[in-house]
């Protein structure tokens, strides 16, 4: 019987048919799944034990990352005038920016060169699943330790999102690191939505709004360690 | 810049049934390589960034060049093309590798140093074999600092040890 192989296939397909509509840009829909598909694509990288390419992954996703965060921003956080007037020139500039990308012969060499990639057996690919799981627990450590610590909240949800995806890849269950992830990411929201409005000139003019955010934030990341600690414990036998 | 040129691995022979872009290193090729890392490694090549072609055994070489490679890796059409201005205008860095295929390769070699693509046919890169050039990545503008086929590279990696003759 032949060893059951895992091929990138899907997702380097699913990145390729949404990259028109994000190009096309009236459906933000284009650049979450473009930037959905880079970290699953990465993930794939990670279980094939390669590092080339990874780069590439990361400058294409930095650049859909810039678009997509705005339009969270825009489109459902919504921020009160004259921040949202603020950040929409940023959009504007983010979207040029990726439009450039999309054009650029790295971006076409990127996916030239993951199209050429042989499927990875996935025997080899679950070897490298307790690395990965354990890392996850580490960075769950580290927010155990010190639950409002914002950067330790943003590398334990950059590691979760990482494991659920590796282990999409390997077929296996994602179910509690859907939840981990959901409350991070809404944590992430506010975090990124108080670093924008701190970056820009009506900081001082919106504090009403910032002591708002800051307030919502404190309750989120004491939500992430309480979430994460409940469900800690279904994935540790993986390590 | 130091730009190191090298030219792929041993990849599997060309044939009907593999498109010329999907052909992998063979186990060999791949052996092989990684003991010219080694040997690169002893001269103490690093590189802070690393260009490929974005075809598989070019993909498959350079993962091979990592351990050496203390920056980014990008992925580059142009090194699946003939040499042209977009892609030196591309390059950055200090300490710069490229991963590309003959004739290519060695064309760009004779361009950088004496500004003539067609001056390539004086240099012979053997598969998994490196070009040294010093200098502004611009035609004619590059010095040859050494030219290092596989066997050399090897040979590096175990000093005192020259009776390799793994090609």
């Amino acid at each position: 019987m032949p060893e059951p192989v895992i091929p990138i296939t899907p997702w380097l397909q699913h990145l390729k048919d949404h990259v028109p509509v994000a190009r096309e840009g009236s459906d933000p829909e284009g650049v979450h799944q473009l930037r959905v598909a880079t970290r699953r694509l990465d993930a794939w990288l990670v279980l094939a034990q390669m590092n080339i390419l990874r780069d590439d992954l990361r400058w294409l996703r930095r650049r859909a990352s810039a678009v997509r965060d705005l339009d969270v921003l825009l489109l459902e956080i919504k921020p009160p005038a004259p921040l949202s007037d603020w950040l929409q020139g940023l959009h504007d500039t983010a979207r040029r920016e990726l439009l450039v990308a999309l054009e650029h012969p790295r971006y076409y060499g990127l996916i030239t060169a993951l199209e050429g990639l042989p499927p990875m057996a996935g025997s080899s690919a679950r070897l490298v699943l307790p690395t990965v799981v354990r890392q996850v627990l580490r960075r769950g450590k580290a927010v155990e330790n010190a639950h409002q610590d914002l950067q330790k909240l943003h590398r334990l949800r950059r590691g979760a999102r990482r494991l659920r995806y590796c282990l999409e890849w390997l077929g296996m269950n994602t179910k509690p690191l859907k939840a981990v992830q959901r409350v991070l990411g809404e944590a992430n929201d506010i975090a990124m939505t108080l670093r924008y409005l701190n970056q820009s000139p009506h900081r001082d003019s919106l504090s009403d709004y910032r002591i708002n955010l800051e307030n919502q934030l404190v309750k989120l990341a004491a939500r992430s360690a309480e979430v994460w600690a409940a469900s800690r414990a279904s994935f540790e036998g993986l390590a | 810049m130091d730009l190191y040129l090298i030219r792929h691995a041993k990849a599997a022979p060309r044939s009907p049934e593999l498109e010329d872009a999907l052909r992998p290193l063979t186990p060999e090729g791949k052996r092989a390589f990684a003991i010219a890392v080694e040997g690169m490694a002893r001269l103490g090549l690093t590189f802070d960034r690393l260009y490929h072609s974005p075809w598989l055994r070019a993909v498959e070489t350079a993962e091979l060049l990592i351990p050496l490679v203390h920056g980014e890796t990008v992925s580059t059409m142009h090194l699946a093309d003939d040499p042209s201005s977009a892609l030196l205008r591309e390059l950055s860095g200090q300490r710069v590798a490229l991963v590309g295929h003959e004739p290519w390769t060695s064309e760009l070699v004779g361009w950088l140093i004496h500004g003539d693509r067609a001056a390539g046919d004086g240099f012979c890169i053997k598969k998994g074999g490196m070009v040294w050039l010093e200098g502004k990545p611009a035609p004619g503008q590059m010095v040859l600092r050494a030219f290092l086929p596989p066997k050399v590279l090897r040979a590096l990696s175990r000093p005192g040890n020259d009776d390799d003759n793994t090609e």
